[in-house]
């Protein structure tokens, strides 16, 4: 009976350390990046950044150069008359 | 034994003196506030339920005037992981001594901490007297315990933490004195500190369990033994009446949400050169700052003594068979002195278990983990015991000693050098940049002499009559300092938080953000400020002071 004790213990005692060390850690590894990741600090700056970038490309006298603006609407025209078509 | 009590004597009467002369030297400890709130809200509970009505109507009086200096204060029925222990005493102590003074109230609470880790230190020495009967051990073992510069400099402001740790080294005293004198009187006295333990913080069930379990496993090495189940019962029994005596927390159970006792802001904290969220910091956040925090030689001898105990209990959980009590008693000590290692032992094994389990709870620094000083230093001690007692030469032990006197002077000259904010230390693994790169002054004590300094140089710009406006640069509160003042310095300030930190004359720093300020520019000094102090205490950056230019 007291072996049997002593055994179940252990063994509890050892899957719950061997948990931590491997699986648990790296899933709290995980957890720490993707929270830090995410972290309402960080994207409030990003907004903020991305807010600046387009005002100011408002104020610029041209966003795209001329050859890019031909690429672009090319390519909106090739979209919209394969969208046509599906019609 | 003589030398033991020569030594003891003169180290408590040196110790109580440092302790006397200079607990006015620490600021106002974060949540010190709170605590005051805390202890008059139960006390005009208690008051009230034994008929002391205008004793309650005092308390509810002070209650009152405490969330008038600081109406942001959390409400204390949002916070029942506040214990009873220290703060009603100390609030019933505060009206018995009706000082008129903030500054006088808040001083009281700083002795009377410091005299609770006082008395730990007394117990602490004698649980290394009897444990290991050796003058070097109880030398360098209590002054491990008394001076490890973190531990030291909590003893004065902390009444929570620090007394908790306070509080578990009494309760183990008690424990190895029903150890070594199996008395009824002793398993209740024992009971008694165990329950002022569990609802002081809920780590303090360890004790309770582990005295449990210890027990059991006595029942199972030896079942004809039936007085451990008698034991076992009355404690249980004891320990269950007390705590529900003194925890009004548990009188009315049903109407609180447990959930309340695990809140937290899940605000950001500055570790290891990174932010990181409360609830998600990173596995190793209290080793580390145990590693950066105490001592390097407590540390090595703490580390030997772990191996060293852990060796002896692998080894006799190999060879315990199922009649082995025909040659030992008991599987996993041999003698009463090893059952108290196996006792600090398991609270070793739970202490690892209860940071792995529930480390959403965490706060800056470790202080939820000063209980652990007890379990580094009796390690600690153990390690000294073994190496004292392999060397059995005079010079060899005297070289040892030396050595160790050498590394505890090195230990108070830096004590010394941060004085009053050893709160702040770091050992010498940590170098300047460094320690830059973790939070400093955790426990917000420099807000106090930041304010001081700011008053001294209106005072000495004598053409200044104007009402200076103070910003503040970090997370921490400045409110609840200003009442250290009397009201004309008072009405010399307007604190105008951070949200206009442009139109301040003078902004205060310590660095302690609750928000990450790579992204976020809230506390962003502006252009227009100079840099008027900073205080560093060994090289470790506590606070500043930023003037218009």
């Amino acid at each position: 009976m007291k072996i049997f004790i002593y055994k179940t213990l252990t063994v509890f005692v050892s899957i719950f350390f061997l948990y931590h060390l491997t699986i648990g850690y790296q899933i709290a590894k995980l957890e720490v990046k993707i929270q830090n990741y995410f972290d309402k600090d960080k994207i409030i700056h990003i907004r903020e950044k991305i807010k600046n970038e387009i005002s100011a490309g408002v104020k610029k006298k041209r966003i795209l150069s001329p050859e890019d603006a031909k690429t672009l609407n090319q390519f909106i025209q090739k979209i919209s008359e394969e969208i046509k078509e599906a019609n | 034994m003589k030398a033991n009590s020569l030594f003891l004597s003169t180290f408590y009467l040196i110790f109580f003196l440092i302790g006397f002369l200079t607990y006015k030297d620490y600021g106002i400890g974060i949540e010190e506030i709170f605590q005051k709130a805390s202890g008059f809200y139960w006390l005009k509970y208690l008051l009230s339920k034994i008929g002391f009505i205008e004793l309650a109507n005092l308390s509810n009086t002070k209650l009152l005037e405490v969330y008038e200096i600081n109406p942001g204060l959390p409400k204390v029925i949002e916070n029942l992981s506040y214990g009873i222990v220290f703060d009603v005493p100390s609030a019933l102590l505060e009206i018995l001594f009706n000082f008129e003074n903030f500054s006088q109230n808040i001083y009281l609470k700083h002795f009377l901490s410091f005299l609770v880790f006082f008395v730990s230190c007394i117990c602490f020495s004698n649980i290394l007297i009897k444990r290991f009967s050796n003058l070097y051990v109880t030398i360098f073992g209590t002054l491990a315990y008394c001076f490890s510069p973190k531990i030291y400099g909590a003893s004065f402001f902390d009444g929570k933490d620090l007394f908790f740790l306070s509080l578990f080294t009494i309760t183990i005293y008690f424990y190895q004195n029903f150890e070594l004198k199996q008395k009824t009187i002793n398993l209740f006295i024992f009971a008694l500190f165990a329950a002022f333990l569990t609802s002081t913080r809920p780590p303090g069930l360890m004790i309770a369990i582990s005295f449990l379990f210890i027990y059991f496993l006595m029942f199972i090495s030896n079942v004809k033994e039936k007085n451990s189940l008698k034991i076992i019962s009355y404690f249980i029994l004891i320990y269950s009446i007390f705590l529900y005596a003194h925890w009004p927390y548990l009188w009315n159970f049903l109407n609180y949400n447990i959930d309340q006792m695990f809140i937290n802001a899940n605000v950001t904290f500055f570790f290891d050169g990174e932010f990181y969220k409360q609830r998600s910091l990173p596995t190793s956040y209290i080793p580390k700052w145990i590693f950066i925090s105490t001592p390097i030689f407590i540390l090595f001898f703490f580390i030997i003594g772990l191996i060293l105990i852990l060796r002896r209990f692998f080894l006799r959980l190999i060879n315990i068979r199922e009649n082995s009590n025909i040659l030992y008693k008991y599987d996993f000590w041999r003698s009463t002195k090893e059952k108290i290692d196996f006792f600090i032992l398991l609270f070793f094994f739970q202490t690892i278990i209860i940071y792995l389990s529930f480390n959403e709870e965490l706060t800056a620094s470790w202080r939820h983990f000063f209980f652990f000083h007890f379990i580094l230093v009796y390690f600690f001690s153990f390690s000294i015991f073994l190496i004292f007692s392999s060397f059995k030469k005079k010079k060899v032990r005297v070289l040892i000693a030396s050595i160790l006197f050498l590394l505890n002077i090195e230990m108070f000259y830096k004590s010394y050098l941060y004085h009053p904010y050893q709160y702040s230390y770091f050992n010498n693994f940590m170098s300047k940049k460094e320690k830059k790169m973790f939070e400093r002054d955790t426990a917000h004590l420099s807000r106090l002499e930041a304010m001081r300094d700011i008053l001294r140089d209106i005072n000495n710009d004598n053409n200044n009559d104007n009402i200076i406006r103070v910003g503040n640069g970090s997370a921490t509160p400045i409110a609840d300092v200003m009442y250290m003042f009397n009201e004309k310095q008072r009405k010399k300030i307007i604190l105008i938080g951070n949200d206009n930190l442009q139109s301040a004359d003078y902004i205060y720093t310590n660095y302690i953000y609750e928000i990450n300020t790579r992204f976020n520019k809230k506390y962003e000094i502006p252009k227009n400020f100079k840099l008027y102090k900073s205080l560093e205490k060994n090289d470790t950056l506590i606070y500043s002071i930023y003037k218009k230019k």
